[in-house]
């Protein structure tokens, strides 16, 4: 079996791990001004806690900088389409993108989700109600990822990297991918919970779940032979594995050998 | 191992153990199945039953 045969050959993860070429801090998107309400203007709506200190380039050669305020609101002088940095200096964001508050019809692309503390909750309903404008081909994790990072989004295309992720908690709950495939190309040495992360109404379907446990433990058909931690709690949420199958010697190794907890639909 | 396997109503519980150095908790939904490692496992009827147990553990009552 060939995990990897459905990897998208339009990823590029040269460019993520290129350590000539550093990658930017710098959380950024591109608009469209002529979507949601219309209006030449973009509403930035962060959620954080305590202090905050951030800048916004506009795109259009305007540069805002927010010590506490939660709003930011830019006008432009046309329509179209821009690109937004923002770079956090000090504090912890915890939502960029998705409350209905904000502008968030007006997003067309995530280019850098840049690295962002953990505990932030980049996309949290982002993909509800309308998020088949979003291109996520682009987007990379590669510092770390906090809780619900992905709850309730409807997940097109996308480049996650797990190395350095700690902790899972309702990355997925409620979301819903056409293909969950990407997750195949994902690898969670350092992952210590993965509390709700399949939870709800998220739709991962029981051969990629499978997949996962095969992966995930790098089951050769006798003995894991990738490093994972122990004791961890992970929730599949309704997806079966494989009875008499590799996925369910994967599966008893993570209970039996490392003492996880896992929720799934049982066995099929 | 503990596990909970097929449940037939909303469950609550908490797995943990026996130091309580490790301290699972979650809830099941019809249907679900969990299995876990660690050594001992509460079944809860509430979610209030469960944080109240949670509570409990935290403050090593």
């Amino acid at each position: 079996m060939n995990l990897f045969n459905n990897k998208n050959k339009s990823l590029d993860y040269s460019k993520f791990f290129n350590t000539s070429e550093p990658i930017s801090e710098d959380f950024i998107f591109k608009i469209d001004t002529s979507l949601g309400n219309g209006l030449n203007q973009y509403v930035l709506e962060l959620t954080h806690y305590g202090v905050i200190n951030y800048t916004v380039d506009w795109g259009d050669g305007s540069n805002t900088v927010v010590n506490s305020d939660i709003v930011s609101t830019h006008n432009y002088s046309l329509a179209g389409i821009y690109e937004i940095k923002i770079k956090v200096i000090s504090g912890v964001i915890n939502y960029f993108l998705g409350f209905p508050k904000q502008d968030y019809l007006k997003v067309i692309e995530i280019l850098n989700i840049g690295s962002y503390k953990p505990n932030t909750c980049v996309f949290y309903a982002c993909g509800y109600p309308n998020y088949g404008l979003i291109n996520f081909t682009d987007v990379c994790f590669i510092i770390g990822v906090g809780n619900s990072n992905f709850q309730t989004t409807t997940i097109i295309n996308i480049n996650l990297n797990f190395d350095n992720a700690t902790r899972l908690r309702q990355t997925f709950r409620h979301a819903t991918a056409t293909n969950w495939n990407f997750l195949l190309n994902t690898n969670i040495p350092n992952v210590v919970d993965m509390y709700r992360i399949f939870s709800g109404s998220c739709n991962l379907d029981s051969l990629t779940y499978q997949l996962l446990l095969i992966h995930w433990t790098g089951w050769d058909g006798t003995t894991a032979t990738k490093t994972l931690k122990n004791n961890v709690p992970a929730d599949f949420g309704n997806s079966r594995y494989e009875i008499g199958g590799q996925s369910e010697d994967a599966r008893n190794y993570l209970i039996n050998t490392l003492s996880w907890t896992i929720i799934d639909g049982g066995g099929i | 191992m503990v596990s909970i396997k097929n449940a037939q109503k909303q469950t609550f519980y908490i797995v943990r153990s026996i130091d309580n150095s490790i301290i699972h908790h979650g809830e099941l939904e019809i249907g679900q199945s969990m299995e876990s490692g660690q050594q001992i496992l509460e079944v809860f009827q509430t979610e209030e039953d469960l944080n109240n147990k949670l509570s409990e553990l935290n403050n090593g009552v």
